[in-house]
């Protein structure tokens, strides 16, 4: 039995014990990268309330080059086009919560849909810019 | 939520290491402290899995930090604690072991063994910040930062720990 007279070099002497054996296996494949997150549901309701908006515009038109009174058919609304392009971000900071470090940063995104009714050739097009808060987490160097 | 001032890790790697190049030279360290924050093997092992994979997938660009890691392990056996009725957990608490803690060495003879001992017999807070500082490598600031006390706090809870073992160590002595 050695001397405690160097303790803290004797306890840095000591290795930890090996992973057994099934949490070797268990660890040998690399996890899969993190999934993309579900839309949240504000922007679901906003991508909901934009094809309704897109709708309700191409009824205007559509009333307002006039529909032919003899089709019995409802004019249908086809979307086109629909993307969401980053405009600018900003660095807000870092917060802390739970334990973990999060940098906070804002992204300015801008959405455009682009819609067609069945009756017009007119499409319509619509855009809305909306900001999001995004915590990323960051390490500690 | 508040604002959190970070210090540098001076061990953070400085290249990216795959996967299981980075498990083999980290998890001795992951798997010795998820075991002393969790209340049984099977518990260690899970929450070592998870806290690994989660630290590796929030760092894509490069291995992940160490003080990272430990605080996923921290937060996760917190939680899977917090999950656990009181009843199952006076059961599992009983016979935890220490003694298998580190890789034998037969030429210390008796040393690993003793030590271990006395290690698990510290004060949980005594022996996380020990665990942290000397195999873990991490500075006091950032032991403080993961552990949510002053700094001051956690370097204290390692002199007492320090002073705890040479106190056993003594007593053992001829």
């Amino acid at each position: 039995m050695k001397a405690p007279d160097d303790l803290e070099s004797l306890l840095r002497s000591l290795t930890p014990n090996t992973l057994p054996e099934d949490l070797k296996a268990r660890l040998a494949v690399e996890p899969s990268p993190a999934p993309s997150p579900r839309e949240p549901a504000h922007r679901r309701m906003m991508i909901a309330g934009f094809s309704l908006a897109a709708a309700a515009a191409l009824v205007l038109v559509v009333r307002e080059h006039g529909a032919p009174p003899s089709s019995p058919a409802r004019p249908t609304v086809t979307v086109l086009h629909r993307d969401s392009s980053l405009v600018a971000t900003r660095k807000l900071g870092f917060v802390e919560k739970d334990g973990r470090v999060f940098r906070v940063e804002e992204r300015h995104w801008r959405d455009e849909e682009e819609a067609l009714c069945s009756s017009s050739p007119v499409s319509v097009r619509l855009h809305e810019d909306r900001r999001e808060i995004i915590y990323q987490p960051v390490r500690f160097d | 939520m508040k604002r959190l001032f970070m210090n540098p890790d001076p061990d953070a790697d400085s290249k990216p290491l795959p996967w299981p190049q980075w498990v083999e030279r980290h998890g001795r360290v992951f798997f010795l402290y998820a075991r002393q924050q969790t209340r049984c093997e099977s518990d260690a092992k899970d929450v070592l899995q998870e806290a690994l994979a989660e630290a590796w997938r929030r760092s894509p660009d490069r291995s992940p930090d160490k003080a990272v890691v430990f605080a996923t392990i921290r937060r996760r056996a917190i939680d899977l604690g917090r999950s656990m009725d009181r009843r199952q957990k006076r059961e599992l608490a009983v016979g935890h072991p220490g003694e298998d803690w580190f890789y034998p060495d037969f030429s210390e003879g008796d040393t690993r063994e003793t030590l271990a001992a006395a290690l698990a017999r510290l004060p949980a807070d005594f022996r996380e910040v020990l665990t942290l500082r000397i195999w873990g490598g991490l500075t006091f600031p950032a032991i403080a930062q993961l552990t949510g006390v002053p700094c001051a706090t956690a370097t204290s809870r390692y002199r007492y720990a320090i002073e705890h073992l040479r106190e056993h160590l003594a007593e053992l002595q001829p």
